[in-house]
């Protein structure tokens, strides 16, 4: 049988890897949490404003 | 006066900043941005002089506007299949002659709608901090695998590699999402070109760091808070959101103060976060600015941080004022306040739907394809 082709994005390869543990820690306590935007998605699904 | 802010009441700094000012006795209105839905509906007359009303309330001259986290320009779902994309196109073209009008008006907008699209560009944020004299690794933004390959042949130290925005993966298994940060690259981890061309990245130099430094421009003032991991990882940002960071206020060196307010004056800026590496000789480098950066976690890492109170003091201060924010500060609650009353809440108890999140966002992806 074939492998599959890899065609995921480098970011995506080396992200990092949170398990279900740590994204309830993150997204329970979002004030503690710097993300830029990740943390406004992960919190309030607002975009940043960028709409270009 | 009012303050305006474009997000919604719920977004996380708009919810603390709403309430901080008025338990400090001002009027705050939000506005989550264009859409079809009544409270974020907009008029925008000429008769001969503007007048915009946003949602349910009127701007007037003097009022300030904090550009906080708008949503996207949202068409009626309504709208005809065939009319969905004209729609979309008039949603935005509108939206950008409010924000864009905005700075033609008597108010004062945290920060401007044009200086925000300019600096968000990192590639524009880079060439601005070294002409005002900043330090900032050699860098390289590329989708073109050679030119990726002779950068870090060419780079006498260390690479990272790191996106242009953030992106979050909910895995397969549902057992966590996989999260974008900043990598180390070696020649070894560079896969073949073709992956190289799937997403555009940014290249960079690394700045073996002593410790990093969140640094939040109010205006004329800078606060800068050293992050120390005990980790040394080098992206500090999921440890901070894990509790595993100290913060501490430092001064700014002279020399970056003087850098980085000229930088703001370059780029029309007056409110942001900006992110600095600091080395083994105490050098700063300067990384990336967010002109809507998160700051009031530094509150709760740092309960003398007091950037809530300052923020407050700083919007309501008349534009330009030199004024330390500190005579100022003691008018509104501190951030610990802010989460007793958040926490007592019922909505507030609810955990986060990923799931629901993964579709909303145009920030969050359902992983496939993970095998390989």
């Amino acid at each position: 049988m074939l492998k599959k082709k890899d065609n995921r994005v480098l970011g995506r390869r080396l992200a990092r890897d949170l398990s279900t543990d740590e994204l309830e820690a993150i997204t329970g306590g979002f004030f503690t949490n710097p993300h830029g935007d990740v943390t406004t998605t992960f919190c309030t699904l607002a975009s940043d404003g960028d709409d270009d | 006066m009012k303050i305006i802010i474009f997000a919604y009441p719920k977004e996380n700094h708009t919810g603390a900043v709403k309430w901080a000012l008025e338990q400090g006795g001002f009027q705050v209105a939000c506005w989550g941005g264009l859409s079809w839905k009544d409270e974020q509906q907009a008029a925008l007359l000429f008769d001969p002089e503007a007048e915009l009303i946003l949602g349910q309330f009127r701007v007037e001259p003097g009022d300030v506007i904090w550009i906080r986290r708008p949503d996207q320009p949202t068409p009626n779902p309504g709208v005809s299949d065939a009319d969905r994309k004209f729609a979309e196109m008039e949603y935005r073209s509108f939206y950008h002659s409010v924000a864009y009008t905005l700075e033609t008006l008597p108010v004062w907008c945290i920060n401007k709608f044009s200086a925000a699209r300019l600096i968000h560009n990192k590639a524009v944020q880079l060439r601005l901090a070294r002409a005002c004299g900043l330090r900032i690794p050699r860098t390289l933004l590329a989708n073109s695998p050679g030119r990726i390959r002779a950068f870090l042949h060419e780079n006498a130290g260390r690479t990272i590699g790191k996106g242009f925005t953030p992106h979050v993966w909910q895995r397969d298994d549902e057992t966590g999402v996989s999260v974008t940060e900043t990598y180390e690259l070696t020649p070894e981890l560079l896969p073949e070109d073709e992956v190289l061309t799937y997403a555009p990245a940014i290249y960079q130099e690394m700045v073996v760091k002593e410790f990093d430094v969140r640094m939040v421009l109010m205006g004329h003032r800078l606060y800068s808070f050293a992050l120390h991991n005990a980790k040394k990882a080098l992206d500090w940002r999921q440890d901070a959101g894990l509790g595993n960071i100290q913060v501490e206020l430092i001064p700014t060196p002279p020399d970056v103060e003087q850098a980085i307010l000229a930088f703001a004056r370059k780029a029309g800026i007056c409110f942001g976060s900006a992110d600095f590496a600091v080395d083994k000789n105490g050098q700063w480098w300067f990384l990336e600015i967010n002109e809507q950066g998160q700051f009031l976690w530094l509150d709760q890492f740092n309960a003398q941080a007091r950037t809530l109170e300052k923020f407050c003091a700083f919007i309501t201060a008349p534009e330009g004022s030199t004024e330390p924010l500190e005579k100022r500060e003691g008018l509104f609650p501190p951030f610990e306040d802010y989460m007793k009353m958040y926490h007592s809440l019922p909505e507030n108890q609810e955990p986060m739907d990923v799931a629901a999140a993964v579709a909303a966002s145009p920030y969050m992806s359902r992983e496939t394809g993970r095998a390989g």
